[in-house]
């Protein structure tokens, strides 16, 4: 097996947040407790709705958030224990694709400026005409064909789908070994997600990068997670749920939550979607993170809930080779 | 054009039932670089009481139909041709007394982002006697009783709701006070523009169950707008299929789905994983959108098609009707689909 690269041991990060009417500060925990391990040229897929953590989460893997308590691992080494040198070299190693393209580019630099300058700035190239090379073979690399069409041009001169593949080319560009792609499809038309997808994958046979694929869309998980293969982790409310193997976990959850994102999931088949009902919740609305519920975090909306998830935190249980919080776990493998 | 009022007539059924008929709607804006075409020559009828599905990518000029219907006009726009029939009657021809009755009593709209549309400092009761006052309607009982009744009906507490301003709402709720908003003066058509892309997941699906819930009690006619062709699997009971500012396949819901015969239309749907199914069918499609600013001739779609030809990259096709409620526009379907 492949050494591991990314880790996080029992991770929280807290935000505060200010009290409208004074009061004193409060906290919310955006990440609540997640360890979790990503090896070398491996994917491991987040998926949850939007306010789940994810992003934060994929942050603090990055070292642009301090966690609260709790570490992260970079080939074994704690970040935050890293020398400066050290954390330098993590950085480059560790990259990130948004979500929104035109946002992560400044408007006013051709993109031959933005793509170039990093490389002069880590040394990878020696002069501008040797950046100029790279940056060519970058676009080439992305298929933005031919590289001169789109050197000088700025990012809003291009298409989403153009300039995400530039993101790409940045992100891939220092030679990292990690990569956070944070929504990195969702902004784009239906018709270029997979082709974006397939790009990533392709890149990643290339230079065994590591991905750590953020998304709320169980399609597209499971497109990524079955050709790139790798591991799919879903957050709820700042924590994990559930954790496995493959596309498995969305063609078979075993937890609750898990399901019923999967249930809700549209299906582009007319007589399937029409004879669905509405997912059975005892609550359609997520709970604030200020107003979490105790036990389980799922108890409020979970419609097989009872007084033990209300009261009692469930701990990870092991099903097959799956880690599942859920209390009644076995009994929702084997249908109930 | 030929093609398509020949086989009209022949039709007269069908066309007792239109509601809304779209004719050769051509639209352009004044942008920078230069005249871009949003909706071209742009053909589409709407029956009475159906829910008709409009699915195209990020530009494909679905907003600027919906405004189009509404005569909703922006300073840079320009109508360069075509017309819109309301139950026979010419929107672009209403005066302004007719359009004012027309706007929200005869067709309303749920404006893509509704999610801010709120005024932030009246609540919710005022957006309903206003809007209802703004209409010549001053009974306010009856305008409350009705409000309190949509709302009961996208499943919300009235009691509660009419009270509350905007930001005590949740994106769910305020997508259904919009919604309710939008019933207020019993429209014979609605339009939802993007109604579900701003909500989180589980409430998407909520939200969508609630208005096919609507549509059947009330019988009104809906157009829903989506980038998310899966969506509509749920709620239309035809879609059209817009590409660069033209509708190029209409029929019903599960012809689209199950027997798709334009070749965009079919790589659309193979572009879109989902939860269920075999995954590895699923593929991106080739190229880029088009630049509404220099559309590539002939068949907009020809510079990623797989069948195209020298005839598609320079003739444009028609709209052409093939059966019941069904339209397509591709030079060659039926060779593509062996009919
Ligand atoms: N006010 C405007 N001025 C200039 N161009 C406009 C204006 N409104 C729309 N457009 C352009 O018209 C074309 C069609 O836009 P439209 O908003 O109808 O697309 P859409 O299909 O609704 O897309 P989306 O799925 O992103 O909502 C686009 O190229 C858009 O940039
Ligand atoms: S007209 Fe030609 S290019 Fe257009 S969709 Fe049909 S076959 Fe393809
Ligand atoms: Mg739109």
């Amino acid at each position: 097996m492949s050494e591991v690269l990314v880790e996080t041991k029992n991770l929280v990060k807290e935000f505060k947040i200010r009290r409208r009417f004074g009061g004193g500060d409060r906290f919310i925990r955006a990440v609540d407790n997640v360890s979790i391990t990503l090896r070398e040229g491996e994917n491991l897929a987040l998926v949850g709705e939007s306010g789940s953590g994810k992003s934060t989460l994929g942050r603090l893997t990055l070292g642009l958030l301090r966690p609260t308590s709790g570490n992260v691992f970079y080939m074994g080494k704690d970040i935050w224990k890293m020398t400066k040198e050290e954390f330098r070299e993590f950085r480059r190693n560790a990259q990130i694709i948004h979500q929104d393209p035109y946002s992560s580019f400044n408007p006013v630099k051709t993109i031959f400026y933005s793509l170039s300058t990093p490389l002069l700035h880590h040394k990878i190239a020696r002069n501008k005409r040797e950046a100029y090379h790279m940056v060519a073979d970058l676009l080439r690399r992305v298929g933005l064909e031919p590289p001169s069409d789109f050197m000088n041009r700025y990012p809003s001169r291009m298409s989403g789908g153009q300039l995400q593949r530039i993101a790409i080319a940045r992100a891939i560009s220092l030679r990292p070994k990690y990569i956070v792609a944070d929504e990195a499809v969702s902004m784009l038309d239906a018709s270029l997600r997979l082709g974006i997808i397939d790009l990533l994958l392709d890149l990643q046979k290339e230079y065994g990068l590591s991905y750590l694929f953020i998304t709320h869309d169980l399609g597209i998980t499971r497109y990524f997670i079955h050709k790139g293969g790798g591991k799919v982790a879903v957050m709820y409310l700042g924590s994990l749920v559930e954790l496995g193997k493959g596309e498995e976990v969305i063609r078979n959850p075993y937890h609750p939550y898990t399901r019923i994102l999967v249930e809700a999931s549209p299906i582009p088949d007319p007589k399937m979607a029409k004879s669905r009902g509405i997912p059975k919740l005892r609550s359609l609305d997520i709970p604030s993170l200020t107003n979490i519920p105790p036990g389980c975090k799922f108890s409020s909306r979970c419609p097989y809930a009872d007084t033990i998830c209300e009261k009692k935190v469930p701990e990870y249980r092991k099903v097959d080779d799956r880690l599942v919080a859920c209390h009644y776990a076995e009994q929702f493998k084997t249908g109930e | 054009m030929e093609s398509l009022q020949e086989t009209e007539q022949s039709n007269s059924q069908e066309e007792d039932e239109i509601i809304l008929s779209i004719r050769n709607l051509t639209i352009d804006f004044k942008v920078p670089r230069g005249l871009l075409r949003a909706v071209d020559k742009l053909n589409l009828d709407v029956y009475k009481g159906e829910c008709l599905g409009i699915v195209g990518e990020s530009g494909s000029g679905k907003s600027v139909l919906a405004h189009a219907i509404l005569r909703l006009k922006d300073p840079n726009e320009i109508i360069r041709d075509g017309k819109i029939l309301f139950e026979g009657r010419n929107v672009f021809e209403f005066s302004d007394k007719e359009l004012r009755e027309y706007r929200w009593k005869d067709v309303s709209i749920v404006f893509q982002g509704a999610l801010t549309s709120l005024n932030p400092v009246l609540r919710v009761i005022s957006h309903m006697v206003d809007t209802a006052e703004a209409h010549g309607i001053r009974d306010k009982k009856s305008v409350i009783k009705k409000a309190t009744e949509l709302l009961e009906m996208v499943r919300l507490d009235s009691d509660v709701v009419l009270r509350r301003y905007q930001h005590e709402l949740s994106g769910g709720m305020k997508q259904r006070v919009v919604s309710a908003l939008a019933l207020l003066l019993d429209p014979k058509l609605v339009i939802l523009d993007e109604p579900t892309s701003a909500l989180d997941m589980l409430t998407q699906k909520f939200f969508v169950k609630i208005l096919a819930e609507i549509k059947r009690k009330k019988n009104i006619t809906m157009m829903f707008i989506t980038h998310d062709i899966a969506t509509v699997a749920e709620i239309a009971d035809r879609v059209a299929v817009m590409y660069a500012g033209k509708v190029i396949e209409v029929g019903p819901v599960e012809e689209i789905f199950y027997n798709p015969l334009h070749p965009y239309t079919k790589a659309l749907l193979n572009s879109i994983p989902s939860v269920v199914g075999d995954v590895s069918q699923f593929k991106p499609i080739p190229g880029i959108p088009p630049d509404p600013v220099n559309p590539p001739p002939g068949c907009r779609f020809h510079p990623r098609c797989p069948f195209a030809t020298d005839t598609c990259s320079k003739v444009e096709p028609n709209l052409e009707k093939i059966g019941y409620k069904r339209w397509i526009s591709c030079h060659r379907w039926r060779e593509i689909n062996h009919v």
